[in-house]
């Protein structure tokens, strides 16, 4: 299946369920977006290693973590 | 019930405008969806609907890196490089955010769509005027630029290409084409803490949130396919007009004053 049909349906299965169960549609919605802006960290990471770049796939990896640390500080309120 | 569908119904095609516009002008959907939505909702919701347009922007970054990668136009090194300033942008945007008032944003959005228009008018081939900087200060000066951009995604939910592209093909050197991927490969980045911001914050309308994203997405994938038989100097006339008109709306609204 193309990437792209796939995103339309799980975008479509989320319009339908936040439309209908606001409080769990908006948990599942969030972390949906969550897990699919990892991937493409992930995503680049791989890439930048495959390419034998491994300074820079280390690099994307540090973001990566970079950015889990600062969501979790949002989470428990330190920022 | 039934208006609550209508909410999203209007969302879902507000989307599929961006997405459609932002394909063939170039531009995130951050340009046509915040204005849109602030016709619709007012200027007291502001900070909802930039939540709502960087909700898109991660489903827009996925999905055209993906292509991107696929065309083979990804310099996933530069990616990576620019990540981290960023990523430090975007904190700032979040911070900075919480503190300001609508009406402020507002203002500060319209200001920025209005230059982004007045160079999408007299955008020309820019390539020729690319400036080769040396080794460090080339670097000091894209991270500075990477930091701006996420700052400006953050705040006023916006993708930041206008800043990146620019700057990958005036510093970097970069052709245009490997620039927008670039540039589009990091909007997730500072878009994932801005929503995780209004996430926790309790302002995630997660329904228009994602029916503005699956127009997005719909927009995004048609759109080269029907703009290609489009008139595009004409739809690029007609939505300049109109986005010039919602800004300047957007302005005098936040300044208080009264426009139709």
């Amino acid at each position: 299946m193309k990437f792209e049909y796939f995103i339309f349906i799980l975008m479509t299965v989320l319009v339908l369920i936040t439309s209908v169960l606001r409080d769990v549609g908006r948990n599942l919605f969030y972390f949906t977006l969550l897990t699919l802006s990892f991937m493409q960290i992930l995503l680049i990471a791989a890439l930048n290693i495959k390419r034998k770049r491994g300074s820079h796939g280390i690099l994307t990896l540090f973001s990566l973590v970079l950015v889990m640390i600062i969501i979790i500080a949002m989470f428990i309120g330190v920022i | 019930m039934v208006l609550l569908m209508i909410e999203e119904l209007i969302a879902l095609a507000i989307g599929i405008v961006a997405g459609l516009l932002g394909s063939m002008l170039g531009l995130g959907g951050g340009f046509v969806i915040v204005p849109m939505l602030t016709f619709i909702y007012g200027v007291d919701s502001i900070k909802y609907i930039i939540f709502v347009s960087l909700s898109s922007i991660i489903l827009t970054s996925l999905m055209s890196t993906v292509r991107y990668y696929r065309l083979g136009l990804l310099r996933e090194d530069l990616s990576a490089i620019l990540s981290v300033p960023t990523i430090s942008g975007a904190l700032l945007g979040s911070l900075t955010i919480r503190i300001l008032k609508p009406t402020m944003i507002s203002i500060i959005f319209g200001i920025i769509t209005l230059f982004a228009l007045i160079t999408l008018i007299f955008r020309k081939g820019s390539e020729s005027l690319s400036i080769s900087f040396n080794g460090y200060v080339s670097r000091f000066a894209l991270g500075l630029i990477a930091v701006a951009a996420g700052f400006a995604s953050n705040l006023l939910g916006i993708g930041g290409g206008l800043v990146y592209v620019p700057a990958l093909i005036f510093i970097a050197g970069q052709p245009i084409k490997e620039a927008i991927a670039v540039s589009v490969s990091l909007m997730s980045y500072s878009a994932i803490i801005g929503v995780t911001n209004g996430y926790v914050n309790n302002l995630l309308m997660s329904s228009i949130a994602s029916s503005t994203a699956l127009g997005v997405a719909i927009g995004a994938y048609l759109g080269p396919s029907i703009t290609s038989k489009l008139r595009s100097k004409t739809l690029k006339t007609i939505f300049i007009a109109i986005a010039m008109y919602l800004s300047l709306r957007m302005i005098l609204k936040g300044l208080g004053l009264h426009v139709p």
